[in-house]
């Protein structure tokens, strides 16, 4: 490689130059189908931040370009519309993330540091719930939500999303926790450490990354669900974010401009925790952790 | 003192005898406790109970009779399932592919000569994942809009002056298959992407010099060096764009609700109403048992078939 780099300034041959301008070609042709791509995956969401800032009259004059004056209360009317069903969201993520975050790694920590009887039944009893598909369960858990009075409330969302998450995220964390070395473990048993402290000082601190994975994977599921508000929720005042903007949609046809306003805000929670999170995010770590 | 006591002191001081064990075991019963709380409570009660009530006639509540096999067979002979699976057919078709063919965009990029372009392209191309799934779809149903003055797509179609192509995109029964397929077209922005393209990075580079030495052109390693080793990224994928196709219907739900009539039904949105919409919730149960054993027996194949690639390339990897 560095030899035919090397190479290049003394040739003179037609050949070569041929081949030169060919590689050049394909090489602007190859940005051009890539910078062709980004912009057909970006499209939309150009149009939806467009729309947003027009009146109805606007969007029907000037489609395709910013209209002035930019029509910033279309914001201020979504918001208000939103503000409620994006505290909710909030409360039943965090809720979600902190459960399963907190159950999944003590059954993980158990799993891989603790030598008990029917360790290995008992962790595929856990894995065996990776193979059914959450359609299967969805008839059962909502007889369940019934009978236990939690219908129409955040908590008929919380518990089942801890219970739906936990068995992807043992199934990561136990890997990560045999991969912790030994010698620590040892060194505390040594010093008479419990199994609680050593899950407490040693495994958690050292985990934080998959522990970040594993919480973000469970809060942009719970962020984005659908089906199950759609079930479990009846009142407006307890809708989560993805219900208010299914339900803002159905209001009026004209209202284009505050309905694209509210997509844009939903998108924001989820955009600022993703680029927090890049740091852990890039890299192999969430595809070493999916083999 | 012999060696062998002495072995045996350490051994009871490091692992204890049965009191000990004893003690470990109660420790981690501790610990797993909340987890299957959670699970038996939420998820193998519910499974046990929806698969036993497939064998009832059963509103959920009151009605409840055993009525055998019967909801088996009326969904064997169900037109409406008929025409489910036919749709999801054509869904499983077309996302298959859709979420595969972000592998060769992660090869247009992976070839690229700099690294910071490379590193630019990627970020870009992933970077709509920040937006909602959900707020996505709607999006794309602002595409769809039948009016021409607003839908995008119709917009587009009348700025070119193509004003009898314009029409209601997801109200066509011939056109809604396609038109839901098209969603969030060029569908490179998306975890597939990032797989496909961290699988490439752990390629050894003296694998890729090699085939440069060799003469390789790009299709040729692409075909025979980057596809057998990036397989168990393909596989991945494969196997839960699988899962996810049987098994969703969010999204029909939002974008048509399985309309027009019955064009883009499927079998995940015939369950969602049957249980939820008529009050059969055992015929619902049987449906999510069918998509269940339907999702199970498909995982085991696609293992089998693609484990004799993997295992040969594992192979030539090692020598």
């Amino acid at each position: 490689m560095t030899e035919h780099t090397v190479d290049r300034p003394f040739t003179s041959s037609p050949d070569a130059a041929q081949a030169d301008l060919g590689a050049r070609f394909t090489g602007s042709l190859h940005h051009a189908v890539l910078v062709f791509l980004l912009f057909l995956t970006f499209f939309p969401f150009f149009i939806a931040i467009l729309t947003s800032l027009k009146s109805f009259q606007q969007l029907l004059l000037n489609f395709w370009l910013p209209a002035f004056p930019l029509q910033l209360q279309n914001y201020v009317m979504a918001w208000n519309e939103i503000y409620r069903s994006i505290i909710n969201s909030s409360l039943v993520s965090l809720g979600a993330v902190t459960g399963v975050l907190l159950c999944a790694s003590l059954a993980a920590y158990a799993f891989a540091r603790i030598d008990f009887a029917w360790r290995d039944g008992a962790y595929y009893l856990v894995l065996s719930l990776l193979m059914i598909p959450s359609v299967l369960t969805l008839i059962g858990r909502y007889l369940l939500i019934v009978q236990f009075g939690l219908m129409n409330s955040l908590w008929g969302l919380i518990l089942p999303y801890i219970a739906g998450g936990i068995a992807f995220a043992v199934f990561l964390l136990t890997g990560f926790f045999s991969d912790l070395p030994e010698e620590l473990f040892e060194a505390a048993r040594m010093d008479g450490g419990t199994e609680l402290q050593m899950y407490r000082l040693i495994a958690l601190p050292l985990s934080r990354p998959i522990m970040a994975i594993v919480g973000l994977l469970t809060f942009l599921s719970s962020w984005g669900d659908y089906v199950w508000p759609l079930l479990v929720l009846r009142s407006k005042e307890k809708f989560t974010l993805m219900l208010g903007l299914a339900t803002f949609t159905g209001n009026t046809q004209v209202m284009f401009g505050p309905l694209m306003a509210g997509y844009v805000i939903a998108s924001i929670p989820t955009a600022i925790i993703i680029i927090l999170m890049m740091r852990t995010f890039a890299g192999a770590a969430l595809v070493g952790a999916f083999k | 003192m012999s060696v062998q006591t002495a072995d045996a002191d350490l051994d009871r001081r490091l692992w204890g005898g049965r009191r000990r064990a004893l003690r470990r075991n109660l420790t981690a019963l501790l610990f797993l406790l909340p987890t299957f709380l959670f699970l038996a409570i939420f998820m193998y009660q519910p499974t046990v109970n929806v698969i036993y009530h497939t064998l009832f006639r059963w509103d959920g509540f009151t009605v409840e009779r055993f009525v055998g096999f019967k909801n088996y067979i009326t969904m064997v002979n169900d037109p409406n399932m008929h025409v489910a699976t036919r749709n999801l057919g054509w869904f499983f078709l077309g996302w298959m592919l859709q979420r595969l063919s972000p592998f060769l965009v992660a090869e247009l990029v992976f070839n690229l000569k700099r690294e910071r372009t490379k590193y630019w392209y990627r970020t870009l191309f992933v970077l709509p994942m920040v937006v909602p799934f959900l707020v996505t779809i709607m999006i794309w149903k602002f595409i769809y809009n039948p009016l021409p003055k607003i839908g995008v797509l119709n917009r587009m179609l009348g700025s070119f002056g193509l004003e009898e192509w314009q029409t209601a995109w997801l109200s066509e029964p011939s056109l809604v298959i396609l038109a839901l397929l098209l969603v969030s077209f060029p569908w490179i922005s998306g975890w597939p992407f990032m797989i496909f393209y961290a699988g490439l990075q752990q390629i050894p580079n003296e694998v890729l010099d090699a085939s440069v030495m060799d003469g390789c052109n790009v299709w040729q390693r692409m075909v025979r060096i980057d596809i057998p080793l990036v397989v168990t990224s393909i596989q991945l994928v494969a196997i839960q764009t699988m899962i996810g196709i049987i098994q969703d219907f969010a999204f029909v739900l939002i974008m048509t609700a399985g309309g027009p009539a019955k064009a883009s039904l499927v079998p995940g949105l015939l369950l969602f109403m049957a249980a939820f919409r008529g009050d059969q919730m055992g015929y619902g149960a049987t449906i999510g048992v069918t998509m269940f054993i339907a999702i199970f027996i498909l995982t085991l194949l696609s293992f089998r078939y693609t484990t004799s690639p993997f295992a040969r390339t594992r192979r030539t990897r090692e020598t």
